[in-house]
């Protein structure tokens, strides 16, 4: 570990001594011509002392004049190794970062290097079993008993090998819920939007020969959600169905598309498709989600599947109280880069009010990140509520980037 | 006699089960993908099709779909194969209106015994 490393500008020289002197632990001090070259130094410091402050990303500056103030030579000497603490912690973090980032893309790789082993052993088996079967049942010709016995034997070893196969999975991932795992394993971020017009879409050639309209409206700032595309899509495309099986001729369907929620953390992005239909008899009201349950003698399975699709992406899909008709309401969680945190960054571009904030928040206890984290990363963790986070002399580029991370202050 | 259209896009696979239904005293028809399954169902008039849901060009819920949507071809029974057993693709094989759903891995003489029952019923 290296010692805090305070650079001291120009006049800022004559705090070197004082400092030197007072510093218990191990510390370098250097003095340098200019903030260029204080930051091309073999290490960029921790602490920048200079009369007149400086705003630079990632380093703490600290306003110090040619008159040395003794009693603020501790104050600096402790701020240094806060920074200190800080850039060790966010290199160890930076590593830890990238050793995960390198599992994860070995764990995907063999997620998709065992899928495509079980596609391409299935089809193999599958011919081994049938074909043993079908010596074992002499279609072929009989075979003499012993043959026809190692037959029938081959057929069963063979059938257990494909249902083996049929049945092989790997354990679920941690924090991926059991249930739904295999479409959890393919979500991304969806623009619901755009599916609901896929599915309309998919449906177009049936509403016209239904003689149905169907009218999509948008609302203000829906959210992305984060899904599973297929699994959505049947959603959607059974939501349809069903009001078009149930809407008259000449008659529209509306699906109306809007934002619930402030934008924390349980905000979703929410789809109502309503039907001018005669609506679902009060009776079967209660057990509509239910297998088997249908209106019309049909399978009744859409909609139980529909539910539970819905409810593995932790949304819902309901029933709402409709004069006429009927609507369904379904709700998906919008994508979590969608909502903003409930840690907020704080920007403060003054180097001297960073540090007295500093300060006093080191004096409470709280953790601080202070230096050069990488933006990402930084977002990353705000959004995970782990940390809140204060930066000095940020620049505004840094900050579009961290906006556009739904991060703000 | 009761004719039986196959589509599998796997050689082998088909074969098999094309040997073992003429050995129960099917009429056979073979399709390899399937526009040619679509194709084979509309000049053969067979009363039961089997169709493996993942072909080329066409799959097996498409031409499902497909038959089922004429009102020539509707009466025909047909029988989707696949590997897939997801609750997703069963309600798209009720969704196409495929009278039955078999799932694979299947010995075959189970598929040739499901035939059976439905040729009767």
């Amino acid at each position: 570990m290296s010692p805090p490393f305070i650079a001291a500008l120009g006049d800022s020289a004559a705090w070197v001594e004082p400092l030197a002197q007072a510093a218990v632990s191990p510390i370098r001090i250097e003095v340098f011509d200019s903030v260029e070259q204080a930051l091309g130094a073999s290490e960029r410091p921790d602490l920048l002392l200079c009369e007149r402050g400086a705003a630079i990303p990632g380093v703490t500056a600290v306003r110090a004049g040619p008159t040395v103030d003794p009693g603020r030579v501790q104050d600096i000497l402790q701020l240094a190794e806060i920074a200190a603490r800080a850039r060790i912690q966010a290199q160890e973090a930076a590593l830890a970062t990238s050793r995960l980032r390198r599992y994860q893309e070995w764990s995907a790789a063999a997620e998709r290097a065992f899928a495509a082993l079980l596609h391409e052993l299935r089809t193999p088996v599958a011919v081994a079993q049938g074909f043993m079967a079908n010596l074992r049942d002499d279609i072929h010709g009989p075979l003499p008993p012993e043959a026809h016995l190692a037959a029938e034997r081959g057929a069963a070893a063979a059938l257990h090998l494909a249902n083996l196969l049929g049945q092989a999975k790997l354990p679920p991932a941690p924090g991926r819920e059991a249930k739904g795992e295999a479409r959890s394993s393919q979500r991304r971020r969806i623009d619901l939007a755009a599916l609901v017009q896929e599915a309309a879409g998919l449906l177009a050639g049936e509403a016209e020969r239904l003689g149905v309209r169907i009218s999509a409206e948008t609302g203000a700032e829906v959210p992305k959600i984060w899904a599973n595309a297929p699994g959505v899509l049947q959603v959607l495309v059974n939501l349809l169905s069903n009001a078009l099986r149930h809407t008259p001729r000449g008659e529209s369907i509306r699906l109306s598309l809007a934002k619930d929620g402030s934008g924390g953390p349980g905000t979703r992005a929410v789809l109502r498709v309503i039907d001018s239909g005669r609506g679902i008899p009060a009776e079967l009201r209660p057990q509509i989600f239910e297998r088997g349950v249908s209106g019309d003698g049909r399978s009744g399975l859409g909609l139980a599947i529909s539910k539970e699709i819905a409810e593995e992406h932790g949304g819902s899909l309901t029933l709402e109280d409709q004069a006429q008709g009927t609507a369904f309401r379904l709700e998906l969680p919008a994508d979590p880069r969608e909502r903003r945190p409930e840690h907020k960054l704080r920007f403060i571009d003054d180097p001297d009010l960073s540090l007295e904030l500093l300060a006093a928040l080191k004096s409470r206890g709280l953790a601080l990140s202070v230096g050069p984290v990488e933006v990402d990363e930084l977002a990353a963790r705000v959004l995970l509520g782990q940390e809140s986070v204060i930066l000095s002399g940020v620049e505004p580029a840094r900050v579009e980037r961290l906006w556009a991370h739904g991060v703000g202050p | 006699m009761t004719t039986v259209l196959i589509a599998d896009d796997h050689a082998d696979l088909l074969a098999i089960l094309s040997g073992r239904l003429k050995a129960a005293g099917f009429e056979v028809l073979e399709a390899k993908n399937g526009s040619e399954a679509l194709t084979q169902v509309r000049q053969g008039r067979p009363e039961i099709a089997i169709l493996d849901v993942m072909m080329p060009e066409l799959n097996g819920f498409q031409v499902c779909r497909k038959i089922k949507a004429d009102r020539e071809l509707a009466e025909t029974k047909v029988v989707l194969l696949t590997a897939k057993s997801t609750d997703a693709d069963r309600f798209w094989g009720a969704e196409v209106g495929a009278d039955l759903y078999l799932t694979k891995p299947i010995d075959p003489a189970e598929v040739v015994r499901r035939i059976q029952e439905l040729a009767l019923g």
